[in-house]
C-alpha cells in the first residue's frame, strides 16, 4: 500500500465559485481577461483539472464557460468531452513510442478522439487498434521486441521474470499454435488480442493514468472496484476518472505542486500566451528539442523569449491600464493566484521604472512556479 | 562466466550475468578508499567515441584519426580495454556505472546504478552546472544523466544536452517561425531577474536538476548558441556526434565543469556502410582536435584537465554483404577497445598491454577527482595512475 492508501475517497462538493467581483476587471478589459471572475481556487482547481484530462490549460472561451458551473457537473463534461479524449489519445501514442515517424496517420486513427468521444469506440478497442496498427510493428520489429513491449506496456510485466510467458510469445508472434498467458492461438493478431483481453489490462491501465495524475499508485481496493468496473463498462472510462478528480485526495493534490510535462508546457503557454492550441507540427518540433535536455526549463525559457519577441502573446498582456490591476490580472493569469503584495510592489516597481509589460510577462512565464501546476 | 569472459555475447547470457553482478554489487567491497586530493586532475573530459568502432580504424590506421593520436602520443593507451555489452545503449552506460549492464529490448528506461555524474556531484558537493553529458542519442541520452538508485538519483544527475535535438532544422524552423531571440539588453535582463527573484518560491515543488540562477546562466548559453555559434549550422553525415562534440568543447570554456562526457553513436552507420562509418570516425576526430586545442590554449585548463577517449565496443572483423560492418561476431575486433587517457596525472607516451575493462573508467575518472564509486564493479585502470 502506498502513501495515498489512506487519502479520502468522499467525491468533494461542488467549490466555491467565483467571488471576485466583475469590477475586479478593467472596464475595457479583453474577453480572456473576463474569466478572472472566478476566484483563485476555483480558478487553479479548473486549471489542473483541464491540464490532468485535455494536457493543457483552459483557452479563453473555456475559462469563460466554466463560470458559474457546478464542479461535479463541469469535471464530467470535460472528462468525456473531446478535448480530453484527444488528449487521452496522443498520450497513448506518446507512451507507445509511436511520434514522428511512427506516429499514425491513416483516417482510422485520426478519427480515434472523436469516435471515442461519440462512445462509439471504448478505451480497450482504442488500444487495440494501437496496438494492432502497421506503425506500432514498424516501430517494434522482430518477434522479441514486439512481444517484450506488449508485455511491458499493456500489462506491466517485467519479461526477465516471466521468460516463459515471453518465449509462448514469440512462439506465437512467429505463427506457431500455441498458449500464452493462457489462452490459445496462432497469429500476431491472436497474441495482441489475448494480451487486450488479459484481466490485467485494465488494472495496469487504469494504475499508470491515476499515478501520472497523483503521482502515487492507487489504493489497490480502489484499484480493484476501478478495474473491475471498466471490465464490465468498457466504456466507463470518464466517469471513473471523474471521480478520481473530484475526491479529496484531488482536492488535496494543490498541497504539492506537480511539474508540467514538456508536452504539457508547450501545449499550455500556447493556450495561455497565444490563446490557441498548437498545430501539430508547431508542438512536436518544440517538445522534441525540450526533450533533447535533462532539464528543460532553460530552453522552455528561451521558447517563451522567442515568442514573446516575435510580438507574439500581446493579448496575454491584457488591457488594463493601471499597473498594479495589470500585475494582479498577470499572476492570475498565469499562475493562477492572487500575487502577494510584495510581488506586486516588485513587479510594479518595474513597470514604473520604464520596463515593458512583456517583460512581466516573461518573468512571470520563465519562473519556476509557471512549470508547475 | 563472466560477461566479459564470453566470446558470444547475447542479451540472454547478460541477462543471467546482470542478476549475478547485482548480487555482488551488494557486497561490501569497496573499490578504493576516499582519495584526497593527490591528482592535479581538477576536470575530466569523458569522450564515448562511440557507435562501435574497432581499434584497427582509429590507433591501428592514425592517419584517420591525427587528432587522438596527438593524445596518445602525450598520453595513454590501453589497447587492451574489454567491453561490458554488445548493445550500444547499455554499453556506453556500463562505462559511465562501472557495471556491466544489462539493458532489455526496451531501453529507454534508466539504469539502477548510480552513474559517474552522481558520484562526483554527491560527493563534492557540485550544482548541475559543473557536470555536463553533451549526447547525440536521440531520447536515450538524457537517460545517461543518473540511475535509480535511490542512494544517488536525479538531485546528483548531469545537465544534459542533446545539441541535434536542439540545434537541428526541426528548431530552425521553430527560429523561422518566430525569429531568432534577440540578446537582452543588460538592465532589462536585471530587471528580469529582480522580477524573477521577487516571486515567491513554492517549496513544496519539488527541485529541478538548475537551481534558478544555473537555469538562468544555462538559458544564456542557449540563446549564445542560437545567435553566435556555429553549431546548429552543423549538417551533413556525422552532424549529430560533430555537434555534440562542438558542444562539449563550448561547454568546457563556459562553465569549466568538474565532468564533462560527450556520447557519441554516428559511428554506427557502419552496418550499412564502411567508407560511411570511416567518414564518421574522421569527422568526430577533426572535432576532438578542436576541443584540444581548447584546452591548450587555455592554461588553467590545459595544466589540470585529462581526457579519455574510448567506444563502447568495437565491430566484427569482416565485412558483411552491404560492405558494412556489424557488430556481432564475438571476435577480438568487437569485444577489445583502445582507451586513450591523457592529462596531467598520466606519464607521456605509454602503452600498458594489460587486460582493463570499459567499466574500469567510472572509478579511474572517480579516483582522479577524489571521489569513491562504491557500487562500481571495476577498477582503476591497470598502471594508469602512481
Amino acid at each position: 500500500m502506498t502513501g495515498i492508501g489512506s487519502w479520502s475517497w468522499v467525491v468533494g462538493s461542488p467549490g466555491a465559485r467565483g467571488t471576485v467581483a466583475a469590477a475586479a476587471l478593467d472596464a475595457q478589459g479583453a474577453r480572456i481577461d473576463q474569466s478572472l471572475t472566478a476566484d483563485p481556487i476555483d480558478r487553479r482547481f479548473l486549471r489542473a483539472v483541464t491540464i490532468d484530462l485535455v494536457g493543457r490549460t483552459p483557452l479563453p472561451a473555456e475559462w469563460e464557460a466554466a463560470r458559474d458551473r457546478r464542479r461535479g457537473d463541469l469535471v464530467r463534461e470535460l472528462a468525456a468531452s473531446l478535448p480530453a479524449w484527444e488528449g487521452f489519445y496522443e498520450e497513448e501514442l506518446f507512451y507507445f513510442l509511436l511520434v514522428d515517424n511512427f506516429r499514425p496517420s491513416t483516417d482510422p486513427f485520426l478519427a480515434m478522439p472523436k469516435l471515442l468521444a461519440d462512445r462509439a469506440l471504448s478505451v480497450r478497442d482504442a488500444l487495440l487498434q494501437i496496438v494492432s496498427s502497421q506503425f506500432f510493428n514498424a516501430r517494434n520489429p522482430g518477434n522479441d521486441t514486439f512481444v517484450t513491449v506488449i508485455l511491458e506496456q499493456l500489462l506491466g510485466v517485467t519479461v526477465q521474470k516471466e521468460t516463459a510467458t515471453l518465449e509462448a510469445g514469440k512462439k506465437m508472434y512467429d505463427g506457431y499454435a500455441t498458449t500464452f498467458l493462457g489462452r490459445k492461438g496462432s497469429t500476431q493478431a491472436d497474441l495482441v488480442r489475448i494480451a487486450i483481453e488479459h484481466e490485467g489490462f485494465e488494472p495496469f491501465l487504469l494504475e499508470r493514468r491515476f499515478t501520472a495524475i497523483f503521482g502515487d499508485s492507487p489504493p489497490k481496493k480502489r484499484l480493484a472496484a476501478d478495474a473491475a468496473r471498466l471490465r464490465g463498462d468498457p466504456l466507463a472510462w470518464p466517469s471513473i476518472v471523474s471521480d478520481w478528480l473530484l475526491s479529496q485526495a484531488y482536492e488535496e493534490l494543490p498541497s504539492r505542486p506537480r511539474p508540467k510535462s514538456d508536452r504539457v508546457f508547450v501545449r499550455s503557454l500556447y493556450a495561455d500566451l497565444l490563446g490557441r492550441v498548437p498545430e501539430y507540427q508547431e508542438f512536436r518540433r518544440s517538445r522534441n528539442a525540450l526533450l533533447a535536455l535533462s532539464d528543460s526549463r532553460p530552453l522552455r525559457s528561451v521558447l517563451i523569449k522567442m515568442m514573446l519577441d516575435a510580438g507574439l502573446g500581446a493579448a496575454a498582456s491584457g488591457t488594463a491600464t493601471d499597473p498594479v490591476r495589470f500585475v494582479a490580472d498577470r499572476f492570475l493569469h498565469f499562475l493562477a493566484r492572487e500575487p502577494t503584495p510584495s510581488e506586486s510592489a516588485a513587479f510594479v516597481r518595474e513597470l514604473e521604472a520604464g520596463m515593458s509589460r512583456q517583460l512581466v510577462v516573461r518573468a512571470l512565464l520563465t519562473h519556476g512556479e509557471y512549470q508547475t501546476y | 562466466m563472466t560477461p566479459l569472459e564470453s566470446n558470444t555475447l547475447t542479451r540472454r547470457t547478460l541477462l543471467k550475468a546482470g542478476v549475478a553482478a547485482a548480487g555482488a554489487a551488494a557486497l561490501p567491497a569497496p573499490l578504493f578508499g576516499a582519495a584526497a586530493p593527490a591528482y592535479k586532475t581538477r576536470h575530466v573530459l569523458l569522450v564515448l567515441f562511440a557507435g562501435g568502432v574497432r581499434s584497427r580504424d582509429t590507433i591501428g590506421t592514425p592517419s584517420n584519426v591525427p587528432n587522438l593520436m596527438r593524445l596518445a602520443a602525450k598520453g595513454v593507451v590501453l589497447p587492451n580495454c574489454g567491453v561490458a555489452n554488445l548493445g550500444h545503449y547499455g554499453a556506453s552506460l556500463s562505462i559511465l556505472t562501472g557495471v556491466p549492464e544489462y539493458m532489455g529490448i526496451r531501453e529507454n528506461s534508466r539504469g539502477y546504478n548510480p552513474t559517474v555524474f552522481e558520484y562526483v556531484r554527491k560527493e563534492r558537493k557540485l550544482s548541475a552546472s559543473s557536470v555536463w553529458l553533451s549526447a547525440n542519442n536521440g531520447s536515450q541520452g538524457v537517460n545517461f544523466a543518473y540511475g535509480l538508485n535511490k542512494g544517488w538519483g536525479a538531485e546528483f544527475g548531469a545537465n544534459v544536452i542533446d545539441g541535434d535535438g536542439v540545434f537541428n532544422q526541426e528548431f530552425r524552423d521553430v527560429l523561422s517561425q518566430f525569429g531568432r531571440p534577440r540578446a537582452d539588453a543588460p538592465e532589462e535582463y536585471a530587471a528580469l531577474q529582480r522580477m524573477r527573484g521577487a516571486v515567491r518560491v513554492d517549496e513544496r515543488a519539488g527541485k529541478s536538476l538548475n537551481d534558478e540562477a544555473t537555469a538562468a546562466r544555462v538559458e544564456k548559453y542557449i540563446v549564445d548558441e542560437l545567435t553566435s555559434s556555429d553549431t546548429v549550422s552543423l549538417t551533413g553525415p556525422g552532424a549529430g556526434d560533430a555537434k555534440a562534440l562542438r558542444i562539449a568543447g563550448n561547454i568546457l570554456q563556459i562553465f569549466r565543469p568538474t565532468l564533462a562526457c560527450v556520447s557519441l553513436t554516428s559511428a554506427d552507420v557502419a552496418h550499412g556502410s564502411y567508407n560511411a562509418y570511416l567518414d564518421v570516425i574522421k569527422r568526430n576526430d577533426q572535432e576532438l582536435g578542436r576541443i584540444l586545442d581548447i584546452v591548450q590554449a587555455d592554461q588553467a585548463l590545459r595544466e589540470s584537465t585529462s581526457i579519455f577517449v574510448l567506444p563502447e565496443f568495437g565491430r566484427d572483423r569482416n565485412q558483411n554483404q552491404r560492405n558494412g560492418l556489424d557488430h556481432g561476431d564475438g571476435s577480438t575486433d568487437l569485444q577489445k577497445v583502445a582507451c586513450v587517457a591523457w592529462g596531467p596525472d598520466f606519464r607521456p607516451g605509454k602503452v600498458i598491454d594489460a587486460d582493463c575493462s570499459s567499466i574500469d573508467v567510472c572509478p579511474t575518472v572517480c579516483k582522479l577527482l577524489g571521489v569513491e564509486a562504491p557500487l562500481a564493479r571495476g577498477r582503476t585502470l591497470p598502471r594508469l595512475l602512481s
